[in-house]
C-alpha cells in the first residue's frame, strides 16, 4: 500500500469517525428536546418533578456537545456546526416553553411596536409599554415586513427573525473567536463558555430588538476583520449599511459594537500586526479605526437626536440608579440584596451552590486565561478580548442592589463573549487533543457553568411554563386576562387608556391594542382603600377611561421582579403580605364607576365619568358602604 | 472566450422578480412564504456576496464555511435598513412597498453580479511549448 493510499484509508476512517460522532450529538441533542418538551407540558399540568426532566434535557443537549467539540480528531466543519446546533437547540427550548404565543415581558414590547408599524405602517407611534423601544425600529420594522411579504403572524415572523439571527449569531462568533484565538477548537470552546451564559438560554432566544441587533454587531466585526485589509470599497459601503442596521435597532449594542471597535484599533497601535505589507498594515488599521467613528457617528446621532426618550431611559432610569445603589452597597449604606429568592419562594440549595460554582469557576480561571492571552505574541483582537473579559468581576458587583441586578445579568451577554476567547485560549493551550482525563474535567467545569448560571439567569419557578391554574398571584399572563384583552379591542376600540397591573399591561397594549398608563403612575389609584381625593386626582390626572380589576392580586405576592405595578409601589421587593382586597372592593357601588366586563378573576371597569370631571364619588359616602364582593372568587 | 451567465445570480434575480410581481397578486400562502423568506432573509446577502466575488481577483480570505452567514447577515441588515427606510419615508411599509424595494434591488444587483461575472473574460490556459 502507497503512502497516500494509507493517507487516503485514514482520511475516510477520520470522516466516518466524525459523522458517527456528529450523528450521536444529534440524538442526544433531539431526545433533550424532547424531555424538555415533557417537564413543559409537566408544568403546566402541575407535575413538581418536571423540572428533573427539564435539567436532564439540558444536559442531553449541552454534555454531548461539549465532548464532541473538545474532543481528539474533531474537525473545523463539525466544531462549527456543532455549535450551532447548541445555539438553535437551547433556542427550541426557550420556543417550547411557549410554542403560541410570545410571553416574555420585552417581547410584548416588540410586538406592541411591530403591530403598530403594521397598522400604521410608519415609524414611531408611541409605545406605552416603552416609549423608547418605538425609536429603535429596526427589530419591528424588519418583522412587519415579513409579516406583510409572507403572511406569517407576527409571532412566527417574530420567531424566524430571532432565530436566525440567533444562527447568525453562534456561527459568527465562532468565526471570530477563531480569528482572535488562531484555533477552531478554542474558538469551539468559547461558543461552549457563551452558552452558559445566564442570559443565553431564556432571555437571547426572546423577540427583543437586542437579539436582533447583538447577532449583527458579531457579524459586523466578523466582516471588518474578513475585509479590512482588502481594499474594497464595495465591502465597506456593506459595512456602513450592517452598522446602520444596528444604530436603528438597539443603543446599547450600537455603543458596544463602537467600544469594540474603537478598542480594537487602538489595540493595534499598541501591538504589531502581522498582516501583509507596513502600508497594507496601516490601511487596515485606519479602516477599523474609520468603522469605530462611523459607528459611534451613527449610533451617537440616532441615540441623541432621534430616540429622544432613550438617554433619559438608559442613563436616569437604568444606569444611574444601579451604579449609585452599587457605590452605596459597597460602602455599606444600603442593604444587600437576597439572592436565590423572591416572592416568597425561595430556591433549592443546589442551586444556590450551583449558581456559586458558576461564579467562582471563571472567577479562579480569569487570572490564568488573561496572562495566557497577553502572552499571546501580536494579536491586537485578543488584546479587546481580554480587556472585555476584566469586566467579568467589576459586572458581578451590581447583582447585589436591587436596582443593579437587570443591568449586572445584561452585561453578560458582552462579557462572556471576550471570557469565550480568552478561556478557550486556555483550554487548547493545557489540553492536548488526546488527553482524556483534561477533556473530561474541562466538560465537566463546562457543564457547572451552564447549569449554574442557567441557574443565575432565570427564577427557578419560571423555567418552565406556569401551570394552567396557578395558586397566588401568577408570574405570567393569563388566558382570562388575554380573552378580556381581545374584548376590548372588540368593544370599546383600540387606544383606550388602561389601568392594570404590570403584567396585565402587556396583554392589553398587544392583544387589546389598549395604551396601559405608565404602572408607576397608575398603582396609586389601586393601592388606596378608599376613593378618596387622591384617587379621583390620579384618575383625571393620568387620564384612564378604564381599570382592568384582576382578582388575583390579593391571592398573593407578586414573584420577580417583585412587584404588582412598578418599582415605586409601596413594597415592592419586599413583600410580606399580598395586596389588601379591599383596595379593589373599594370600586363596589361607586355611581362615577360602570362595570363594563367580569369573567374568572378579570374585571374591567369605566372610569371615564370620573376622569373627564362629570361625576365626582362621595367619598364619605363610600368609605361607610360594606363590601359586595366577599364572596366573589 | 466569455462565461455563461452563472446559475446563482439568474436564480435569485428570477425569484427576486416573482416575489415583486406576486405581492401584486393573491397567491397561495405556501408560495409566498416561501418566496418572502428567501427574499428577506439569504437573497439580498447572496446577491451582496456574488457582486463582490464578481471580479478577477479571487478574494483571498473566502472561506466556504463562511459564506451563509455573509449571505443571512448582510440580508438581514439590508432588510432592516429597507424595512425602516421605507417606514419613516411618505411611501410607508406594505406588502407592495417593501417587495418592491428588496427583491427589485435584490433582483437587480444579482442581474449585475452575473453580468460582471459572465464579462470578465475566463483566463486563457497556458499550454506549454513542446
Amino acid at each position: 500500500m502507497t503512502q497516500a493510499q494509507t493517507l487516503a484509508y485514514e482520511r475516510v476512517a477520520v470522516t466516518a469517525a466524525n459523522f458517527r460522532w456528529k450523528v450521536a450529538v444529534i440524538r442526544a441533542t433531539v431526545a433533550g428536546l424532547v424531555c424538555v418538551a415533557l417537564a413543559d407540558a409537566g408544568s403546566v399540568r402541575g407535575y413538581s418533578n418536571a423540572g428533573i426532566l427539564f435539567w436532564l434535557g439540558l444536559l442531553l443537549v449541552f454534555v454531548p456537545t461539549a465532548i464532541a467539540v473538545l474532543r481528539p480528531g474533531a474537525e473545523r466543519r463539525e466544531r462549527l456546526q456543532l455549535i450551532l446546533l447548541l445555539g438553535l437547540a437551547l433556542y427550541l427550548v426557550k420556543l417550547l416553553g411557549s410554542p403560541t404565543a410570545f410571553s416574555f415581558s420585552d417581547e410584548f414590547i416588540h410586538l406592541r411596536n411591530t403591530q403598530d408599524i403594521l397598522r400604521t405602517h410608519h415609524l414611531f407611534d408611541a409605545n406605552p409599554l416603552l416609549p423608547t423601544a418605538a425609536y429603535y425600529p429596526g427589530l419591528a420594522a424588519v418583522t412587519a415586513g415579513v409579516v406583510d411579504l409572507t403572511g406569517l403572524s407576527p409571532f412566527a415572523a417574530g420567531v424566524v427573525v430571532v432565530g436566525l439571527a440567533r444562527l447568525l449569531f453562534s456561527g459568527c462568533f465562532f468565526l471570530v473567536a477563531e480569528r482572535v484565538t488562531g484555533s477552531d477548537r478554542a474558538a469551539a470552546v468559547a461558543g461552549l463558555v457563551y452558552a452558559a451564559n445566564p442570559m443565553f438560554l431564556p432571555w437571547s432566544s426572546t423577540f427583543s430588538y437586542e437579539n436582533l441587533a447583538l447577532p449583527l454587531a458579531m457579524f459586523v466585526v466578523y466582516w471588518i476583520g474578513r475585509t479590512r485589509h482588502q481594499g474594497r470599497r464595495a465591502a465597506d459601503v456593506l459595512t456602513v449599511v450592517a452598522i446602520g442596521a444596528i444604530a436603528v435597532t438597539h443603543h446599547v449594542v450600537g455603543f458596544a459594537l463602537t467600544a469594540v471597535l474603537a478598542g480594537w484599533w487602538l489595540a493595534e497601535h499598541l501591538r504589531v500586526v502581522p498582516l501583509g505589507s507596513r502600508v497594507g498594515r496601516r490601511a487596515a488599521r485606519r479602516k477599523v479605526g474609520v468603522m469605530a467613528l462611523v459607528a459611534g457617528a451613527a449610533v451617537g446621532v440616532w441615540f441623541f437626536v432621534v430616540a429622544k426618550p432613550a438617554p433619559a431611559y438608559l442613563l436616569t432610569n437604568n444606569i444611574v440608579p444601579a451604579v449609585r445603589q452599587t457605590i452605596s452597597l459597597l460602602i455599606g449604606q444600603a442593604p444587600r440584596r437576597q439572592l436565590y429568592t423572591s416572592g416568597g419562594h425561595i430556591a433549592p440549595t443546589w442551586e444556590t451552590v450551583a449558581g456559586a460554582a458558576a461564579v467562582g469557576i471563571p472567577l479562579l480561571l480569569l487570572a490564568p486565561a488573561l496572562h495566557r492571552a497577553w502572552r499571546q505574541p501580536r494579536r491586537a483582537a485578543l488584546v479587546v478580548s481580554a480587556a472585555i473579559a476584566v469586566a467579568f468581576p467589576l459586572s458581578l458587583a451590581p447583582r447585589f442592589a436591587p436596582d443593579g441586578v437587570a443591568i449586572s445579568g445584561r452585561s453578560a451577554e458582552y462579557v462572556f463573549a471576550g471570557m469565550g476567547c480568552v478561556f478557550g485560549l486556555l483550554a487548547v493551550t493545557r489540553i492536548p487533543t488526546a488527553a482524556t482525563k483534561r477533556i473530561a474535567i474541562a466538560v465537566a467545569l463546562l457543564t457547572v457553568l451552564f447549569v449554574g448560571d442557567i441557574t443565575i439567569g432565570t427564577a427557578f419557578y419560571e423555567r418552565l411554563p406556569e401551570k394552567s391554574h396557578p395558586t397566588g398571584y401568577p408570574w405570567s399572563l393569563q388566558r382570562d386576562v388575554i380573552d378580556a384583552s381581545k374584548w376590548t379591542r372588540a368593544n370599546l376600540g383600540i387606544h383606550r387608556r388602561f389601568g392594570a397591573n404590570a403584567i396585565d399591561a402587556f396583554a392589553l397594549a398587544t392583544y387589546g391594542e389598549q395604551n396601559p398608563v405608565a404602572e408607576d403612575d397608575v398603582w396609586p389609584i389601586f393601592f388606596s382603600r378608599t376613593i378618596d381625593a387622591s384617587v379621583v386626582r390620579r384618575i383625571r390626572a393620568t387620564g384612564v377611561d378604564y381599570l382592568l380589576l384582576d382578582w388575583r392580586m390579593p391571592d398573593g405576592v407578586p414573584p420577580t421582579p417583585g412587584y404588582y405595578f412598578g418599582t415605586q409601589e409601596p413594597g415592592a421587593g419586599r413583600y410580606q403580605h399580598a395586596f389588601p382586597r379591599a383596595a379593589l372592593e373599594k370600586f363596589d357601588g361607586s355611581p362615577c364607576v360602570a362595570s363594563v366586563y367580569a369573567q374568572g378573576a378579570v374585571e374591567i371597569i369605566d372610569v371615564t365619568r370620573i376622569s373627564d370631571g362629570s361625576c365626582t364619588p362621595d367619598v364619605a359616602l363610600l368609605s361607610t358602604r360594606p363590601a359586595r364582593r366577599g364572596a366573589r372568587r | 472566450m466569455r462565461r455563461p451567465f452563472p446559475a446563482g445570480p439568474a436564480a435569485a434575480a428570477a425569484i427576486a422578480a416573482v416575489t415583486v410581481v406576486t405581492a401584486f397578486f393573491s397567491v397561495p400562502i405556501v408560495v409566498r412564504t416561501v418566496l418572502g423568506l428567501l427574499t428577506v432573509f439569504v437573497l439580498p446577502g447572496f446577491a451582496v456576496e456574488r457582486t463582490l466575488h464578481a471580479r478577477p481577483d479571487p478574494d483571498p480570505d473566502a472561506d466556504p464555511d463562511a459564506q451563509p452567514f455573509v449571505w443571512v447577515g448582510f440580508s438581514l441588515a439590508i432588510s432592516v435598513v429597507t424595512a425602516v427606510a421605507l417606514a419613516a419615508s411618505p411611501i410607508g411599509i406594505s406588502r407592495e412597498s417593501f417587495a418592491v424595494a428588496l427583491g427589485g434591488f435584490t433582483a437587480l444587483l444579482a442581474l449585475y453580479a452575473g453580468l460582471r461575472s459572465m464579462l470578465h473574460d475566463v483566463p486563457h490556459e497556458v499550454v506549454p511549448d513542446g
